[in-house]
C-alpha cells in the first residue's frame, strides 16, 4: 500500500511570500525585468511540483532482508530503488525507516517521536540516494545504532525528496512490514579469564581416542611410503627389524558452558544502594556478559554452549562454528525477561558433560550452582562486567572475538592441552 | 569533475555574476572594480592551495561595520529611490564576507540569497540590454546552482544525520557515498536544461499576461525613451545630467529629392521629435501645452509603403517635397522624428499615426502592431506654402495670443543685443503683414547671431553652473555665465524672442550631421540629440532658428570616435530589439497579441483548407479528371496516410525489438535478420507485461524464466520454450524457419490464454 504526500516546507512559504512581494513591486514600478523575474519564480513554483511529481511518480522501493544486529554495532539496512520512469531521472531522494513501536500515536509530532526515539530500541533512520537513473535499480543504505536486544519490528518505508528547487517535499509511504532480532551487546574480556575458566575443572584442552595429527601418543604401525621421517621410532623398528611411525591422537578442543541465571525474578535482586542501575540493567549486563564470554571463547576455539536458567528457553548443546554461535546470540537476544521465572531444574546444570562451566547471575552469585568439587564452576555476577571488559570503547565496532583475545584464548588452549599430557604421563 | 565537487565552484561563479550584474545596473565602475576583484580573488585566497578563511569574529567586525554603513548611507538617502542601491551595496558586501568565510550548507544558502537579492536590487534600477543578458545568465546558472544546491545538502544531511546517530564512542562509521559517473552528470545536465527550457516557456507566458495597467501605472514606454536616447520630450533646465555623450546609433536617415534620389542634404537635417511651446518658470522647465495637444488627427498607413497626406490638399509637385526615411537602430518610442513640415507618411505596417495639428509633431498610437518601430518615411517641404501650412495645422496653427515672457532681466538683455544691432523690436507703424513677419525674422537672427557669435561659450560640462534660488537658468545663461549647452541656448533665443513680442518655441530631436557619402545614408547617434527655435514666420508658418554655434556641433558629433564604431550597430541593432520587444512591452502590445492569437488560429486553419482545396483543384485539373478526380484524391490520400501509420507502426516495432534483444551493436546484415526473426521475444515480453508479469530490465532472459518456474508454473513452461528459441537465435546464429515460427506463434497463443490477456 503506498500513500503520497505533498508538504510546503517552510523555504516554500518564504519564497512565495517574496514572488509575491516582487509580483506588487512589478505591479506598482513600469519595469519589464521585474515582470520576468516575476515569472521566473513563479515558474519554479510550478515547475517544482510537476518536476518533483514526475520524479517520485515511478519511484519504488524495497527493503532487503535485513541481517540481525547487535547493541552498538552499527546495523545496516539496504534497499533496492527502482526508478520505473522511461525519462526522468529521480535525484536527491532519501528513504526513512519507520519502525513499528507499539504504543506510537498516528497524531504523534516529528518532534516528539524524534525525542521518544532517544530511549525506544532504535531510531528511525534515512538512506540517501543520489541518483536512480531512468529503468534504474540502485542500492541504498541507512545506518542504525541499535540500543537494546531484543526483536525490532520494521513497519514503512517513506521515500521521500524535496528536489528540484527543496520548496516542496514530496513523499510516498510503502508499507513493508518485517522483523529482525538485535543481539546483545558482545564485549572484549580479558584473556586471563579465559584462561583461568581452561585451566580449572575440566574443560581444558585435551586429546581424545582418535586418530589425529595432534602430540598424544595413539600407536604404532608399520611405515608406509609418504610417511614423515621424523615420525619413525626407530627404537620400536629396531626391535621388528623393519620401519615404524608413530601414530597421533586427535586433539580436542576446550569446552565451556555459559549459564546465565535468571531464577530470581527481576523486582527480588539485590540492588547495591551505591550503584544507580535498575535491576534490568543488571540483568541486561548478565546477558551481554554471558554473549561476550561465549563470543569471546567460540573465537579462541572453544566448544561453547548455553543455558538459561529460570526462563523456557532449552539447554544449547556444545559446538563450535558461526552458525552455532548466531544461534547461542539469538536465544539470548531472544530472551523475555517480563516472563514469569520458572525454579530451577536440577538437570539442566548436572555434570554430564566434560566442559568448563561459567554461571553468570544479575546480581549475586548462587554457589549452588557451582556444581561438584572437582568439576566447581567460574561464578560471575552483572556487576564484574566492567572489570572483566579490557575497554568499554573497544567493544564497539570490532566485537571481542578477534585479536589479542583469541591470541590470548589459544594459548591458554595449549596451556590446557600440555597440562592434560602432564597428568596423561 | 563529480556533480558534488562542481557545487563550490559554481556558487562561486553565481555570486561572481551577480556582483558584475549590480554593478552594471548601478552603472559603478569602481563598484566593479573593487567588488569584482576581491570576489574573484576570494576564490584563490580560500579554495587555493592554502584554502585559508576569514575567523568568525573578524567577519563579525566587518558585517557590524557594512551594517553600520548601510544605515548611515540610508539616513542621508534622497528617496526611495536610492533604497534599492543601498540595499544592494549592502548585499554586495556581505556576499564578499561570505565568499571569504569557510562555508557550510547554511552559508552557501545565504550566498545564493545574498546573490538573488543583488540581482533583484539590480531590477528595480535598471533595464538595460547588458544587465538583462547577465539576468539571463543569472537565471540559468541560478537553476543550475540551486539543483547542484539541493544534491549537497542531501549529501551533507545524510553524513551529518550518520555520524550523530552514532554512539559518541563509535570508531567506525559507515560513510555516505555520492555518486560519480557520466550518466548521472548527463542525465543531471539534461534534467537541468529541461527544466531551464520549460522555466524560461513559463516565465514567457506570466510575462506575456501579466496585467501591466495595474494602478494605472502603464508607462513603460515613456520612462525609458527619455533615459535611453538622449532625447527627451521635455527640458528641464536645472538638470544638468541629460546631455548624452554616448556614440550609439539612434536611427538612420537617408534623404531622397523630389525625384526619389538619395541626396545629401545640403544643411544639417533637423529631425523633430517634441515641440514645447510653454515655459514654466516654476520649474524651469520647457513643456508642450494642453492648447498645442487639444487639436490631434489620425491617420492610418496601409501597410505597403504608400503615402499618406497629413492634410486633405494635394501634394503640390511644384514645391520642393523632400522624402525622409527612417530606419530605427535602438531606440525605441512612438515619437516619429520627421523635418519641418511633414506633409505625408508612410510605412511598412498597419500603424495608426497622431499629428498634432499646431506644432505639426508626429506620434505613434500605440494601437497597433508589434514592433512597431521598424521604419517609416515621412515628405517634407522645407518651404512649405501658406495654404499647406494652413491646411495641415488648420485653426489651432494660427497665431492668436499676446506671447510674452514673465522674466525681465531675459528682456533687458534682448533690447540690448538689438540695440546694439540697431534693430527696433516693435515693427514699424503701417508696415502691412509680410513686412511684420519679416522684421520679426530679423529680430530673431540678429538674437541668433548674437548667441552664436556674443560671447557665449558651448559646452556639456555644466559642472559650474550653479543654480541660484531667485534667478531662472535663463537669466544665468544670458547674463552671468554665458556658457552651457544646445538647450540653454535654444531656451535663451526662445526666450529673448518672446521677451520682444515675437512667438518662438523649442523644439527637440535629432540633428543629422554624420553622411556616408556613398550611400547618402546619414547615422543619428545619442550625442546627436539636439534643441533649436521656431519662430513664426506667418500665419501659419514657421521658421527654424538654430543659436548653437554650427561648428560646436560638428565637433560634438566627431568627438569619441573609437574604431568600435563600425561595430556598433550590431549590439544597437538587439539593443533595439531588447527596447522595442522587452522593455516597451505594454498593455497594448498585450491587447495586440491577444486579438492575433485570438484571430490567428481560425485565420490560418482557413488558410491551410483554402490551399489544400487550390491544390486539389490544380492536381485534379492537371490530370483532367473532372468531377470524379476528388474522390480518386482522396483515394490517395487515404492510402498514403494509411501507409505512413502502417510504416510508423513498423518503425516502432522494429526498434523495440532491437532495443530488448540488444542489436545495437551488431552488423547491419545480422542486425537485419535478426530483427524479422526475433519479433516474436518482444510479443512475449509484451503478453508477460499485459498479465502483470513484466520482466526487470536488468534480468536476463534464462535468470527471467528461472525465476517465473516458482512464481507461475502454468505459463514457465512456455516461456522456457520461448526463451530457449530466443537465445537459440540471438546468440546460436540459428534461423528460424516457417515451421519454426509457426511453432512459436502457437506457443504465444497458448500463453495469451493461459495469462488470459488478448493477442492480435
Amino acid at each position: 500500500m503506498t500513500r503520497r504526500r505533498y508538504h510546503l516546507r517552510f523555504v516554500g512559504f518564504v519564497y512565495i511570500a517574496l514572488a509575491v512581494l516582487v509580483g506588487v513591486a512589478a505591479a506598482n514600478r513600469p519595469n519589464n525585468l521585474l515582470v520576468w523575474v516575476f515569472g521566473v519564480m513563479l515558474s519554479a513554483v510550478l515547475l517544482s511540483g510537476i518536476v518533483s511529481g514526475l520524479m517520485m511518480l515511478g519511484i519504488r522501493v524495497t527493503r532487503l532482508d535485513p541481517r540481525h544486529g547487535r547493541v552498538g554495532e552499527p546495523l545496516l539496512l539496504r534497499y533496492a530503488i527502482t526508478n520505473r520512469s522511461r525519462l526522468v531521472p529521480a535525484f536527491n531522494l532519501n528513504v526513512t525507516e519507520h519502525f513499528d513501536r507499539g504504543d506510537e500515536s498516528p497524531g504523534r509530532s516529528d518532534r516528539r517521536r524524534r525525542s521518544a526515539a532517544k530511549t525506544e530500541a532504535v531510531a528511525d533512520a534515512d538512506a540517501w540516494i543520489m541518483h536512480a537513473g531512468p529503468g534504474e535499480t540502485v542500492h541504498g543504505e541507512a545506518v542504525v545504532w541499535p540500543r537494546r536486544r531484543g526483536p525490532i519490528r520494521f513497519d514503512r518505508l517513506e521515500v521521500w525528496s524535496s528536489f528540484p528547487f527543496g520548496l516542496i517535499r514530496k513523499s510516498i509511504e510503502f508499507s513493508q512490514p518485517q522483523e529482525t532480532l538485535i543481539h546483545p551487546r558482545v564485549h572484549r574480556l580479558r584473556p586471563e579469564l579465559l584462561r583461568s575458566i581452561a585451566m580449572t575443572g575440566s574443560g581444558g584442552m585435551r586429546s581424545n581416542r582418535r586418530l589425529g595429527d595432534g602430540l598424544d601418543f595413539y600407536g604404532t604401525r608399520e611405515y608406509r611410503s609418504g610417511d614423515s621421517v621424523r615420525q619413525i621410532a626407530w627404537k620400536r623398528g629396531a626391535g621388528l627389524d623393519q620401519l615404524v611411525v608413530v601414530e597421533r591422537t586427535q586433539p580436542s578442543p576446550p569446552r565451556l558452558r555459559v549459564v546465565l541465571n535468571l531464577l530470581r525474578p527481576t523486582g527480588e535482586l539485590r540492588l547495591d544502594p551505591d550503584d544507580h542501575r535498575h535491576a534490568r540493567d543488571l540483568e541486561e549486563d548478565a546477558i551481554s556478559l554471558a554473549a561476550s564470554l561465549l563470543a569471546n571463547a567460540e573465537s579462541a576455539g572453544y566448544e561453547v554452549a548455553l543455558t538459561v536458567l529460570g526462563l523456557d528457553v532449552p539447554p544449547l548443546p556444545l559446538r563450535r562454528g558461526y552458525r552455532h554461535l548466531q544461534r547461542l546470540m539469538a536465544a539470548l537476544a531472544g530472551l523475555d525477561l517480563d516472563q514469569p521465572r520458572l525454579p530451577r531444574d536440577s538437570a539442566a546444570t548436572a555434570d554430564f558433560e566434560r566442559a568448563a562451566m561459567v554461571v553468570v547471575s544479575p546480581d549475586r552469585s548462587d554457589p549452588r550452582l557451582a556444581g561438584s568439587a572437582d568439576a566447581s564452576a567460574l561464578l560471575l555476577t552483572a556487576r564484574q562486567l566492567s572489570d572483566l571488559v579490557i575497554d568499554s570503547t573497544e567493544g564497539v565496532g570490532v566485537p571481542g572475538v578477534t585479536g589479542d583475545g583469541g591470541a590470548e584464548g589459544a594459548r591458554a588452549g595449549q596451556q590446557g592441552a600440555a597440562r592434560t599430557r602432564e597428568s596423561a604421563a | 569533475m563529480t556533480l558534488l565537487r562542481s557545487f563550490p565552484a559554481a556558487a562561486f561563479a553565481l555570486a561572481l555574476l551577480s556582483i558584475v550584474a549590480f554593478c552594471v545596473a548601478s552603472e559603478s565602475f569602481g563598484l566593479l572594480v573593487v567588488g569584482g576583484t576581491l570576489a574573484a580573488l576570494s576564490w584563490y585566497i580560500t579554495e587555493g592551495p592554502r584554502g585559508r578563511s576569514l575567523p568568525r569574529w573578524t567577519a563579525n567586525i566587518l558585517l557590524v561595520a557594512v551594517v553600520l554603513n548601510a544605515v548611515v548611507e540610508w539616513t542621508q538617502a534622497g528617496g526611495a529611490a536610492e533604497t534599492m542601491g543601498i540595499l544592494g551595496r549592502f548585499s554586495l558586501w556581505l556576499t564578499l564576507i561570505k565568499l571569504y568565510e569557510s562555508k557550510g550548507v547554511r552559508d552557501y544558502a545565504h550566498l545564493l540569497a545574498l546573490s538573488a537579492v543583488l540581482m533583484m536590487a539590480g531590477c528595480m534600477q535598471t533595464v538595460q540590454l547588458a544587465f538583462g543578458v547577465l539576468l539571463l545568465l543569472y537565471a540559468a546558472l541560478g537553476l543550475y546552482v540551486v539543483l547542484l544546491f539541493q544534491l549537497h545538502v542531501g549529501y551533507e544531511r545524510a553524513r551529518t544525520a550518520r555520524r550523530s546517530a552514532a554512539p559518541e564512542n563509535a570508531v567506525l562509521v559507515p560513510p555516505v557515498e555520492a555518486l560519480t559517473g557520466r550518466r548521472p552528470l548527463r542525465q543531471f545536465r539534461g534534467l537541468a536544461a529541461a527544466t531551464a527550457v520549460a522555466g524560461l516557456v513559463l516565465s514567457l507566458v506570466v510575462f506575456v499576461i501579466f496585467p501591466r495597467d495595474i494602478l494605472g501605472r502603464d508607462n513603460f514606454f515613456s520612462n525609458f525613451a527619455r533615459r535611453q536616447s538622449g532625447f527627451s520630450e521635455d527640458v528641464r533646465l536645472t538638470d544638468i545630467s541629460s546631455i548624452s555623450e554616448s556614440r550609439r546609433e539612434v536611427f538612420t536617415v537617408r534623404v531622397l529629392d523630389p525625384r526619389g534620389t538619395p541626396i545629401e542634404y545640403p544643411e544639417p537635417i533637423r529631425l523633430r521629435g517634441a515641440v514645447l511651446d510653454a515655459y514654466s518658470v516654476a520649474d524651469h522647465r520647457w513643456l508642450t501645452s494642453r492648447r498645442a495637444r487639444y487639436s490631434t488627427r489620425t491617420f492610418m498607413t496601409e501597410g505597403d509603403d504608400t503615402f499618406v497626406n497629413l492634410s486633405a490638399l494635394e501634394i503640390d509637385d511644384r514645391v520642393q517635397t523632400y522624402t525622409v526615411e527612417v530606419q530605427m537602430r535602438s531606440l525605441a518610442t512612438d515619437v516619429i522624428f520627421a523635418p519641418y513640415a511633414p506633409i505625408a507618411i508612410a510605412c511598412d505596417a498597419n500603424r495608426t499615426f497622431l499629428l498634432e495639428q499646431a506644432t505639426l509633431a508626429l506620434r505613434d498610437r500605440r494601437t497597433t502592431q508589434l514592433g512597431r518601430y521598424n521604419d517609416y518615411a515621412v515628405r517634407f517641404q522645407p518651404y512649405a506654402p501658406e495654404s499647406v501650412m494652413a491646411a495641415l495645422t488648420g485653426e489651432s496653427g494660427r497665431t492668436n495670443r499676446q506671447v510674452t515672457f514673465p522674466i525681465e532681466a531675459v528682456r533687458v538683455e534682448a533690447l540690448r543685443i538689438l540695440g546694439e544691432a540697431g534693430i527696433d523690436p516693435v515693427p514699424p507703424e503701417g508696415a502691412d503683414a509680410d513686412e511684420v513677419w519679416r522684421h520679426k525674422l530679423r529680430v530673431a537672427r540678429a538674437l541668433t547671431e548674437e548667441l552664436q557669435t556674443g560671447g557665449y561659450r558651448y559646452t556639456t560640462d555644466l559642472s559650474d553652473f550653479v543654480q541660484m534660488e531667485n534667478r531662472d537658468p535663463i537669466d544665468l545663461f544670458i547674463n552671468q555665465y554665458r556658457f552651457g549647452h544646445c538647450e540653454l541656448f535654444a531656451s535663451a533665443l526662445a526666450a529673448m524672442c518672446r521677451s520682444v513680442g515675437i512667438d518662438a518655441r523649442l523644439v527637440t530631436g535629432f540633428i543629422a550631421l554624420d553622411v556616408d557619402e556613398s550611400s547618402k545614408v546619414y547615422t543619428v547617434r545619442e550625442n546627436n540629440a539636439h534643441a533649436w527655435v521656431e519662430v513664426r514666420s506667418g500665419e501659419y508658418t514657421w521658421a527654424t532658428f538654430d543659436p548653437t554655434p554650427p561648428d560646436e556641433l560638428r565637433l560634438r558629433s566627431q568627438a569619441n570616435r573609437s574604431w568600435a564604431d563600425s561595430w556598433r550597430w550590431i549590439w544597437d541593432r538587439i539593443e533595439f530589439m531588447w527596447n522595442s520587444r522587452f522593455v516597451a512591452f505594454d498593455s497594448s502590445t498585450q491587447a495586440t497579441l491577444a486579438e492575433r492569437f485570438g484571430s490567428g488560429w481560425t485565420q490560418s486553419i482557413r488558410n491551410w483548407l483554402a490551399d489544400v482545396r487550390e491544390w486539389a483543384s490544380s492536381v485534379n485539373a492537371a490530370f483532367r479528371l473532372g468531377p470524379s478526380g476528388y474522390i480518386w484524391l482522396g483515394l490517395v490520400a487515404t492510402v498514403i496516410a494509411v501507409a505512413i501509420a502502417a510504416a510508423w507502426t513498423v518503425l516502432r516495432r522494429l526498434l523495440e525489438v532491437r532495443r530488448v534483444a540488444r542489436l545495437e551493436r551488431l552488423s547491419l546484415a545480422e542486425s537485419r535478420r535478426l530483427l524479422r526473426e526475433l519479433g516474436f521475444y518482444l510479443d512475449m515480453l509484451q503478453l508477460l507485461a499485459r498479465g502483470g508479469l513484466a520482466k526487470p530490465a536488468w534480468q536476463p532472459p534464462r535468470a527471467f524464466a528461472t525465476a517465473l518456474a516458482k512464481s507461475r508454473p502454468d505459463v514457465a513452461p512456455i516461456v522456457d520454450e520461448l526463451v530457449d528459441r530466443f537465445y537459440a537465435a540471438r546468440y546460436g546464429g540459428r534461423h528460424l524457419g516457417h515451421a519454426e515460427r509457426r511453432q512459436v506463434n502457437e506457443r504465444l497463443a497458448a500463453l495469451a490464454e493461459r495469462l488470459r490477456v488478448r493477442w492480435r
